[in-house]
């Protein structure tokens, strides 16, 4: 059976997207466009969990304290040591990115249950040392992040760091997606459904968790960093379960297992709360119950149910031109043993 | 003739809509003929949401008050009243909205500090005034910026009634410190820390408590074995609850001296389950009495009127002195009303009326912190003793 | 100092977290599933007492058996409604549902509840009882009696009776119990109503000696977690022993070591169990190789 050709329009549609994106500025007044900050921020930071959780089914609580490492990373870099912030962007990715390797190494070999714990008691000993470690992070003080420099640009506006954010969204969303057309994208999907059989067919099991972990922490440093420039001031009470919550909110409304999930679970995790600003209330009674609601009744989440409508293409986890490659391989080797 | 009439028509029409919108853009946001919004924000939801209406209420109250009487020079005072549930980045949001989407003059809000803090750069950027309603951390309000003011006490500052107290207890050389691990209490520590030595004091050990935490058993027992004749209890009601029932029951006399966290004594007394836990305790205060005395009684009234249902609290009260003197100061500038105006009035208010406040109100060009003095009270049986700066026996 | 007072108050508060981790082992022993909402039924327990108490005003054992009657049903319903339809499903995905009910949970409570911290009246007379030179608040003594009484209930229920024979043959093979003639779903539910009742038995317990609030049961779930991982996921004497020693623990660093250092033991305890001997001092389940 060939690939559907997906329509003419559907092949330009993520283009298209992205360049209507940014015309979002002209359109919005500042409180708008802090939203619309927040909605991008989120997005990436869902991605990095959609990574761990969605394609790679590994049940960790750990990505807020991630984000946290990663916001604390870039506002200590830039505020306190100087650092440009084009260079303590990468470096709060990077810097989380390694904390999350090593954090994952003993976890290899624990069952699910237990990764679960362990990483929950991670999170709660990263927020412990944010608040405690007072010499590095302030403690409860906190740390702001204000108009750093960017190449040159002062960044202080929240147009300027729309562009900003929505450039490294950009680049981490076609990150992404080449990561999980490759090998490692369907090493992630084959240990989710089986670690037994992934075993089996020759794939590494413990390196495919560790770059996992270490991707999705990525994501969430990154991130964390650009919710540091976004806000302008982090405290460690923002990067606990509650964040998590919100977190898990986003993969598991937006779609587990799809990008464009993410993003669609992070505008709605983002802008109902302000659009409802005054059922306040309720909102944590509403996200709970949404969560089981889906998780029960519609696992795909809402990407799941576009799938299902043709708005959103189902996901291939290979390059494009695989079938053709294929069977190129094979008519070569059938014209090799022919020529025996 | 006609064509060059046809020809100015379009340019002329262009020009009168630009001047109108000129015209318009001249106009101080946030005022018009009949009314002045004045924007406020608080934790009105989430596990914080204690600190939210109890405290704006008392200044709406307030400003209820000024609008049965007339107004301002004609004008009403009407409140947009946005929730941050004590998160900075919802605070942030809060402000932003405030500020660009309904538009008010100026903005009297903010309970807690850590949103206040992350907002504090949109009043600057804008322009717009702001007043503290509770929040007391050091940052907001130094360095001091000319839009930023406050009447309420900084954190730092209720450290040198606590240590002023301290110092006048007879026979008192030792003391120790409980505290939560967080800025509130930690900014309160470390001004004590700096000043207790020229008071002749000797600090002998600091612990601390977490928040939230429901057992203090460690706690007491080492300041038990540390030999402090007073403890200073730096800690939120709830815990400094906690703290002065298990003080009692391992048999830690005290006194206590606490914040103004713990203004609200008789709310402490009713968490303590145990009036004799509070036998030695004082807190710090910023308001003149409790709710329930006569010389409060003007304060209590309003609260009575406009909000019949709540429950009556000091934490009515803490907002009122900010209230009073925004609604002092937009009367002196009178009927052309502007946002930098309004500035220069709050720069000139003297000895202002501070509502159920213990201080007079004063603000400088160079200075925005309006009010620098606390007493602390103590509860003897079911009332509350205004004991005052310096210690004195009040047990009957 | 006193470490004779430091130790008692560590069991007392040890014995709660006993409770913790065996609400957390009866579940995982039959389904393999952690529920994370535990903290949340903890919560529910501690709130439905509060509510008898202060109130309705009840009595005090009255308030007892009603929450732990009510939670026990809540519990059973839950499992009725949410997780009867997903017990076959994997893991992840039962435990992604605990963890939206544990949310929402927490939220229904913060709308009658949540713009406060409450503090229980004490039940006993406020006088401690001191004998020998050691100090102990008679909450604390009961609390470690309904503990140490509720656990050894469990672990002779598994051992002898023929429910707790099917529920330790529920966990270990799903389909095989089935095949056998166990009613797999009645051992669901007597399982969740269970442990919803030792969550309540928790909470009431503790309300008197701890702040009431919605967001009171993380705390709990995390030490009962830490108890139940020290003493084994799948051992109910190990989930005693585990509870006290986290609570010994706990008290002998604030007191001994530092204060800064007493609330975070608990997570230093969970992260060097799993990686040095996961299966805790009584378990027996094998790490899983592949």
């Amino acid at each position: 059976m060939r690939d559907p050709v997906p329509p003419a329009w559907r092949r330009y549609a993520e283009p298209v997207f992205l360049f209507a994106l940014l015309f979002v500025p002209l359109l919005t007044d500042k409180y708008t466009q802090y939203v619309c900050n927040l909605v991008l921020v989120y997005a990436l930071v869902g991605i990095g969990l959609n990574l761990l959780l969605g394609y790679a089914g590994q049940f960790a609580f750990a990505h807020a304290a991630f984000m946290g490492i990663g916001a604390y990373s870039a506002a200590l870099l830039t505020t306190r040591l100087g650092v440009p912030f084009w260079i303590s962007l990468p470096a709060a990715g990077a810097i989380a990115m390694i904390i999350g390797a090593i954090a994952v190494l003993p976890a290899l070999r624990m069952k699910r249950v237990y990764l679960a714990l362990a990483t929950i008691a991670f999170a709660e000993l990263v927020t412990w040392g944010l608040v405690h470690w007072k010499a590095v992070t302030l403690g409860t003080d906190g740390v702001d992040l204000k108009a750093p420099y960017f190449f040159g640009w002062r960044i202080g506006s929240d147009n300027t760091k729309y562009f900003v954010l929505l450039a490294v969204a950009a680049i981490m969303y076609l990150f992404a997606k080449r990561i999980l057309q490759s090998k490692i994208g369907r090493a992630f999907v084959a240990i989710r459904e089986n670690e037994i059989v992934a075993q089996c067919n020759g794939i590494d099991v413990a390196r495919t968790k560790t770059i996992a972990f270490a991707l999705s922490a990525f994501y969430a440093g990154i991130g964390g960093a650009l919710f540091a420039l976004t806000l302008g001031f982090i405290v460690p009470d923002g990067f606990g379960l509650g964040q998590i919550a919100l977190h898990f909110s986003i993969v598991v409304i937006g779609g587990l297992a799809s990008l464009p999930g993410s993003l669609i679970g992070a505008v709605l995790v983002t802008i109902l709360p302000e659009a409802l600003r005054g059922l306040q209330g309720v909102q944590e009674l509403v996200y709970g119950l949404t969560l089981m609601l889906f998780i029960l009744f519609m696992p795909s989440g809402i990407a799941g149910l576009l799938r299902k409508y043709g708005l959103l293409p189902r996901e291939i986890l290979a390059a494009p031109g695989w079938r053709e490659q294929a069977a190129e391989r094979r008519h070569a080797g059938a014209s090799a043993k022919a020529a025996e | 003739m006609k064509a060059i009439v046809h020809h100015i028509r379009k340019p002329a029409i262009a020009m009168a809509v630009l001047a109108c919108a000129a015209g318009a853009a001249f106009a101080e946001p946030g005022v018009t003929a009949t009314t002045i919004k004045i924007g406020m924000f608080g934790p009105l939801t989430g596990a914080t949401s204690v600190y939210g209406y109890p405290i704006n209420n008392g200044a709406i109250a307030v400003y209820n008050e000024v609008n049965a009487k007339g107004g301002i020079n004609g004008r009403k005072i009407e409140i947009v009243h946005e929730d941050d549930g004590c998160d900075p980045a919802k605070t942030r949001a809060a402000v932003k909205k405030l500020i660009h989407r309904d538009e008010v003059f100026m903005i009297h809000g903010g309970n807690c500090s850590a949103g206040v803090f992350a907002a504090r750069e949109e009043f600057i950027e804008n322009k717009v005034p702001f007043m503290v309603m509770a929040a007391t951390m050091d940052k907001i309000s130094s360095p001091m910026d000319r839009y930023i003011f406050t009447t309420t006490l900084p954190g730092s500052r209720d450290s040198g009634v606590i240590l002023n107290f301290l110092k006048s207890i007879p026979n008192v050389k030792k003391f120790a410190i409980i505290k939560h691990p967080d800025e509130w209490a930690e900014a309160k520590a470390s001004e004590i820390v700096k000043n207790y030595k020229e008071a002749g004091l000797e600090l002998v050990t600091t612990v601390e408590l977490e928040r939230k935490a429901s057992d203090a058993t460690a706690q007491v027992l080492r300041l038990q074995s540390s030999g402090a004749d007073v403890i200073a209890t730096l800690l939120y009601p709830p815990e400094a609850a906690v703290f002065l029932r298990d003080a009692l029951k391992y048999g830690l006399k005290g006194p206590f001296l606490g914040t103004v966290g713990t203004t609200d004594i008789k709310d402490l007394a009713e968490r303590a389950g145990n009036p004799a836990a509070l036998a030695n305790f004082y807190t710090a205060s910023f308001l003149k009495q409790g709710p329930d005395h006569p010389d409060m009684k003007e304060f209590s009234d309003l609260m009575r009127k406009y909000f019949p249902n709540d429950r009556l609290t000091s934490l009515n009260f803490y907002g009122m002195s900010g209230a009073y003197t925004i609604v002092d100061a937009l009367k002196r500038v009178g009927k052309d009303l502007t946002r930098e105006k309004v500035i220069a009035a709050l720069e000139q208010t003297k000895d202002g009326f501070a509502g159920p406040g213990a201080c007079k109100v004063n603000f400088t060009p160079q200075t925005r912190v309006g009010c620098l003095e606390g007493t602390m009270w103590k509860l003897v049986g079911d009332k509350i003793v205004n004991v005052g700066p310096t210690y004195r026996d009040v047990s009957n | 100092m006193d470490i004779a007072t430091l130790l008692l108050a560590g069991i007392a508060k040890g014995s709660l977290y006993a409770l913790a981790a065996l609400a957390l082992v009866l579940i995982y022993k039959t389904q393999d599933v952690v529920n994370f909402a535990f903290g949340e039924i903890f919560m529910f327990g501690a709130f439905s007492g509060y509510i008898s108490l202060k109130i309705l005003t009840l009595p005090y054992w009255l308030s007892f058996v009603l929450a732990v009657v009510t939670i026990g049903f809540f519990g059973a319903l839950i499992e009725r409604v949410a997780f009867r339809r997903v017990a076959h499903m994997p893991h992840l995905t039962l435990a992604m549902v605990t963890v939206g009910l544990s949310f929402a949970m927490k939220g229904a409570a913060r709308i009658p509840f949540g713009s406060d911290i409450y503090t229980f009246p004490p039940i006993f007379p406020d006088e401690p009882i001191r004998m020998a030179g050691v100090v102990v608040a008679p909450q604390g003594l009961a609390t470690i009696v309904v503990a140490v009484a509720v656990t050894g209930a469990f672990f002779l229920f598994f051992r002898r009776s023929s429910l707790g024979k099917q529920m330790r043959a529920t966990q270990q093979n799903m389909t095989g119990a089935r095949l056998v003639g166990v009613n797999v779903n009645k051992v669901f539910s007597v399982t969740w109503a269970l442990s919803a009742a030792v969550g309540a038995v928790a909470g009431v317990l503790a309300a008197p000696s701890v702040l009431v609030y919605p967001d009171m049961g993380v705390t709990f779930l995390l030490k009962g977690f830490a108890a139940a991982v020290l003493g084994g996921l799948d051992s109910v004497p190990g989930a005693i022993v585990g509870g006290f020693l986290v609570g010994i623990i706990e008290m002998l660093v604030g007191g001994l070591v530092s204060t800064a250092f007493q609330d975070v033991s608990a997570f230093f305890i969970i992260m060097l169990v799993l990686f040095l001997k996961p299966d805790g001092l009584f378990g027996v389940r094998a790490m899983s190789r592949v």
